[in-house]
């Protein structure tokens, strides 16, 4: 088991350089960059002392360089005008666009934004779980049907709509806050209880937002699956042992049906971010998805590349625990490489 | 006096469908059952046994119902009706006082647990004793089904234990709750042939030491011959005989339990000698053996390779049947495989090819149009008619394929061929137009038959070609065999695990065992005077419906273990086995000098 571990965590390593090595390319890909753009356009109105400012931020950055030296210094493997300064060594980089430290700005963006997918995650989990099995194991009943509804209008409405719609009778008839979140005093203030609880009631309707369609396909789907391992053998085997019948659904077939969603963890994490950029301009969350979205259109080449590394981090990181979880629920992972007797 | 019965079925019917849309599949069936005795119920596909098992235990699929009857269990206060009980009383009974054991252990038991676990949980579950307690009558039982390593077995999962360990193991589970009656639905049907003789031996043992009362559900009558003590025969949901084991068998009262008796395949007495004709060859291979490379992991070292087959060689004549036989793992089906070129053997292997008219053909090394052509030449019937025929296409459309892929004859030329193709297995060219489902099992098989003669082949490989099938059915496949072999001037190589199944077609039998053969000859020298302990192993198990011949249980043990347990001189040392060795003309065993 810990040589399992081992091995994941060091092909999730490897495969994070990779990945990081493909980021920058990527965001290099499209000819010139924020600063270059904007020389050109100080030359065209004539500012001179413009443009040397902006040359100069060409040499701090390296921007001159070769590509590949570029992704070595930007990772902190090779050398820039400021000595080893990089990813390794901490150093974010530098946004041109809002000119401060992408640590600055990303800072407490990060953690909200796995705060708000890691309550996303929990609710699609929380609720499609019980309401896929009953669905299944109810099929046609007018408690599936009702499951089934629900499901589908989840899949069917537009998030931002539904962000409008809770957000206005959220706080119409429940006093839930509107936008945000947190409520403004508590912005650049340390942790605190009160923060803190500022932050859940904040978190409650975007949770609902972000995670109603991922719960109605999760649903959905382990209403299907597990509609077909409750008619497989075992499950008589355990009816024939005289398992009381809601042991027999949770034991047996149950943990059978839900490797495939174990399995999506990861795949959940960049779904989640990606997805919820529009829900994060329509309610103003101060998540990191609609910052990507503004330094990509600006070619802020060092804060998207953070950006959609931290994102692919999340992904791989939501895979090694799938990966874990896999082999902890299932012995024939777990014990695939072991001699049969 | 007899005892009173522990269960009673009166006039039990089952039927599908809503209350006035049904169809009745068990018509009235009755039988009673006294502590100590083995009942089989016996039956086709079909026939409705298996819904009549399950009854008694409340175990109808979603969509059945009963109709009429009664299941009366004795119990101490008294008999109760097990079809009008509330689902929480039913459920104290299941498992505690009447259980079952299935046909399939590796997907009865979760894969999710241990053996061990899910054995226990019968007691858990029944409040019968605590988790120590419950532990170590779960390790006492496992031991008395026979698990040479108790502790092992309860902690592994299904899939790390052997099928026959599998199926000790859910033996022990239907015995752990101390059950009065247990129903076993197929329990072998699985099983190699050795090992099933093996596991109705504790069957056996395990019903006569515990005085159970039990109910076998089962198609073969060999089974019934070495088991039952009282026998059900079930046509389409109707009894047709009901009697005495030994009666029944040796004097079948109805004609359709006389044809079931006489499709049993069974090991033949005495076979007359073939002439040695002038020999032509269709096939020829030669030190034919195929290793698989052990899992490579990313990290630590790469698993040994794993040898499938080793060092095979054959002659198959023309016009002639070549069986191959052998239980899961011997190498027969690689063998299917690496004559076939859907793998490439490891080399120095040469397998050759003779057709008829044309050069022949190295098999190994066919490419392009020459290999098109070979695989025209050579074809397959698989084992399961049932997924081997997409059912989405028409008859029709199944018998024309193989011409449209190999761009043979016109529209009309081909659609003439597919009725004459139907016509000669002896189903209705009126029926092209149908689709697979239309059709029983045989019928399928006799489609998928068909479909392989279309490209007028010379060398069919028929792989298990009736091991799905009805006994039967089985027997008049192998009878269309027969006659198409002669008709058609073709070529078998029929692989099977059962060697009973391939006396009526076979000319030369090659036995094999983890990948080598152990054991060549005529049918006659094979079946009449078999050398090599695994033969007589797996002569001695097949089970026949005849109540003087039981299961030979010590000539299975002698030979069904693994090759370095077998006696001097046929044991191997290590991986080293010995040579094949000519006994008589054309009877080769594997033994040393």
């Amino acid at each position: 088991m810990i040589r399992f571990l081992l091995r994941r965590t060091v092909t999730m390593v490897l495969t994070l350089v990779a990945v990081s090595a493909l980021v920058f390319i990527i965001i290099n890909l499209p000819p010139g960059n924020y600063v270059s753009n904007q020389i050109a356009e100080m030359r065209s109105s004539g500012e001179a002392a413009g443009v040397e400012r902006a040359a100069a931020l060409i040499k701090e950055h390296s921007l001159d360089r070769p590509l590949w030296e570029q992704y070595l210094i930007w990772i902190g493997a090779a050398p820039g005008p400021a000595g080893f300064n990089g990813l390794l060594q901490g150093n974010l980089g530098w946004s041109f666009e809002l000119a401060r430290p992408v640590a600055e700005v990303v800072g407490e963006t990060a953690g909200l934004t796995v705060i708000v997918n890691l309550a996303a995650l929990m609710f699609v989990y929380l609720v499609a779980l019980p309401l896929g099995t009953i669905a299944a194991v109810r099929a046609n009943s007018w408690i599936d049907y009702i499951a089934s509804l629900i499901g589908y209008i989840g899949l069917a409405t537009p998030n931002f709509l539904l962000a409008l719609i809770m957000l206005f009778y959220g706080a119409r008839y429940f006093d839930i806050p509107i936008g945000g979140l947190m409520a403004r005093e508590y912005e650049g203030e340390p942790m605190g209880w009160d923060k803190f609880l500022s932050i859940l009631t904040h978190l409650i309707v975007p949770t609902i937002v972000i995670g109603t369609s991922a719960a109605a396909a999760v649903m959905r789907r382990l209403r299907a699956n597990l509609m077909d391992e409750l008619n497989k053998p075992y499950v008589e085997t355990a009816k024939a042992k005289g398992v009381p019948p809601v042991t027999r659904v949770v034991r047996y077939p149950l943990r059978m049906a839900l490797n495939p969603f174990v399995a999506d963890i990861g795949n959940l994490a960049p779904q989640l971010v990606s997805g919820s950029v529009m829900i994060s301009v329509v309610m103003s969350l101060p998540t990191l998805g609609p910052i990507l979205l503004q330094s990509l259109r600006s070619q802020d080449i060092f804060m998207s590349g953070f950006v959609l590394l931290f994102v692919s981090g999340l992904t791989l990181l939501g895979m090694l625990i799938s990966d874990i979880l896999l082999a902890v629920l299932d012995p024939r992972i777990r014990l695939a490489g072991r001699e049969g007797a | 006096m007899r005892q009173t019965p522990l269960l009673k079925v009166e006039g039990l019917s089952i039927c599908f469908g809503l209350p006035g849309a049904s169809i009745e599949v068990v018509h009235d069936v009755s039988f009673e059952l006294a502590p100590g005795r083995t009942l089989a119920l016996v039956g086709e596909s079909g026939s409705g046994k298996t819904l009549t098992g399950k009854a008694v235990m409340g175990l109808l699929p979603r969509g059945a119902r009963v109709s009429a009857g009664r299941v009366l269990l004795q119990r101490p206060d008294g008999p109760v009706d097990l079809l009008r009980q509330s689902p929480a009383v039913m459920r104290q009974i299941r498992g505690a006082q009447v259980s079952m054991i299935f046909q399939e252990p590796m997907s009865a038991f979760s894969a999710l647990h241990t053996v061990g676990s899910q054995i226990s949980e019968v007691l858990r579950v029944h409040g019968m004793c605590d988790a120590a307690e419950a532990r170590k009558r779960a390790l006492d039982m496992l031991a008395e089904v026979g698990c040479p390593d108790a502790a092992r077995a309860y902690a592994a999962y299904p899939f790390e234990l052997s099928g026959g360990l599998r199926q000790r193991a859910m033996i022990a589970m239907a015995m752990i709750g101390a059950p009065r009656l247990v129903i076993a639905d197929e329990p072998t049907t699985a099983l190699d042939v050795t090992t099933q003789a093996v596991v109705l031996d504790l069957l056996r043992r395990v019903s006569r030491d515990h005085g159970l009362a039990t109910v076998l559900i089962t198609h073969d009558l060999g089974v019934v011959a070495n088991m039952a003590d009282e026998v059900v025969v079930l046509r389409r949901g109707m009894v047709v005989e009901r009697g005495e084991a030994s009666a029944v068998l040796t004097h079948p009262g109805h004609s359709y339990t006389k044809r079931l008796i006489d499709a049993a395949p069974r090991v033949p007495e005495s076979i007359a000698v073939h002439a040695p004709p002038e020999r032509d060859d269709i096939l020829t291979v030669d030190g034919l053996s195929k290793t698989y490379p052990g899992r490579h992991r990313s990290f630590g070292r790469p698993a040994s390779p794993v040898y499938a087959l080793s060092d095979f060689s054959m002659r198959l004549e023309r016009g002639r049947t070549v069986a191959v036989v052998g239980e899961s793992g011997s190498g027969k089906s690689t063998v299917a495989k690496l004559i076939l070129r859907a793998e490439l053997p490891d080399p120095g292997a040469t397998i050759r090819f003779n057709p008829r008219d044309g050069q022949p053909m190295d098999v190994t090394s066919l490419a392009g149009e020459r290999l098109t052509e070979f695989r025209r030449k050579a074809q397959m019937v698989f084992q399961d008619p049932f997924a081997a025929l997409s059912p989405r296409m028409s008859v029709q459309d199944i018998l024309t394929e193989p011409l449209v892929i190999h761009g043979l004859g016109t529209r009309s030329e081909r659609r003439e061929r597919a009725a004459w193709l139907m016509a000669r297995v002896g189903l209705s060219p009126d029926h092209l137009g149908r689709f697979p489902h239309a059709f029983s099992g045989g019928q399928r098989q006799r489609i998928a038959i068909a479909r392989a003669l279309a490209l007028k082949p010379e060398l069919l490989v028929l792989d298990e070609p009736t091991s799905a099938l009805d006994v039967s059915v089985q027997a008049e496949v192998l009878e269309l065999m027969g006659e198409l072999e002669g008709e058609l001037g073709l070529s078998y190589l029929f692989i099977s695990h059962n060697l009973a199944v391939v006396a009526a077609l076979a000319d030369h039998v090659m036995v094999m065992r983890r990948g080598r053969v152990v054991e060549e000859g005529a049918p006659d020298c094979i079946f009449n005077d078999p050398r090599h302990p695994y033969t007589r192993a797996l002569i001695a198990a097949s089970p026949e419906p005849d109540m003087h011949r039981r299961l030979d249980l010590t000539a299975v043990a002698c030979g069904a273990g693994e090759p370095n347990t077998w006696p001097e001189p046929f044991g191997y040392n290590g991986e080293a086995a010995p040579q094949l060795i000519e006994v008589a003309p054309g009877h080769r065993v594997r033994r040393a000098a």
